[in-house]
């Protein structure tokens, strides 16, 4: 399941989701375009934010080995057309969910293109969020 | 290795979407907030 299949779920939950992009211009329209995006695509320029999260860049193995053609083949399949890639293909991308006091609570830094967290993985640790505040409160 | 940051303060950003829209990480309290960095756009 994609993280855009699951955006009914995420609205049910209130939670906010920021796409985030070092690429910009037209390659982030173009991909805003492409994909149907409804969540808003921030373009952090100077990877300030990426770094803050030591999302830095990736090994080879991890870029172009197996796991990463693989990752890429299941998108072919799903129907994704792959374009030409930004403007760095080494730089790592991740996730990271807040809480509603403004702490992190999951923090994931992809390895490459095979290495997120599943969909159900994120929901339930935006559920265990929701859980602690409503024990806390 | 980068260590987990589970469990410490976000960090404060301030940022434009496409539309020139800022986003600012003060704007989402009181709300649970998923970033999600892509690798690169393609």
């Amino acid at each position: 399941m994609q993280l855009r299949e699951a955006a009914e779920e995420l609205e049910r939950r209130r939670v906010a989701v920021l796409v985030v992009t070092f690429d910009d211009g037209p390659l982030a329209r173009n991909y805003a375009s492409a994909t149907g995006l409804t969540w808003p695509l921030l373009v952090d320029h100077d990877r300030g934010l990426y770094h803050a999260y030591g999302m830095l860049r990736g090994r080879a193995w991890d870029l172009y080995g197996p796991p990463a053609i693989w990752a890429y083949l299941k998108l072919l399949f799903r129907g994704r057309r792959l374009a030409r890639p930004g403007s760095d293909v080494t730089q790592l991308g991740g996730d990271v969910v807040i809480d509603e006091g403004g702490s992190v609570r999951l923090h994931h830094i992809g390895r490459g293109p095979a290495d997120r967290p599943s969909v159900a993985d994120l929901l339930a640790a935006i559920d265990a969020t929701r859980r602690s505040s409503s024990a806390a409160s | 290795m980068t260590a987990s940051m589970v469990g410490r303060a976000a960090v404060p950003f301030d940022l434009e979407d496409l539309d020139g829209r800022r986003h600012r990480l003060e704007d989402y309290r009181g709300r649970c907030l998923l970033l999600v960095f892509h690798r690169h756009l393609g």
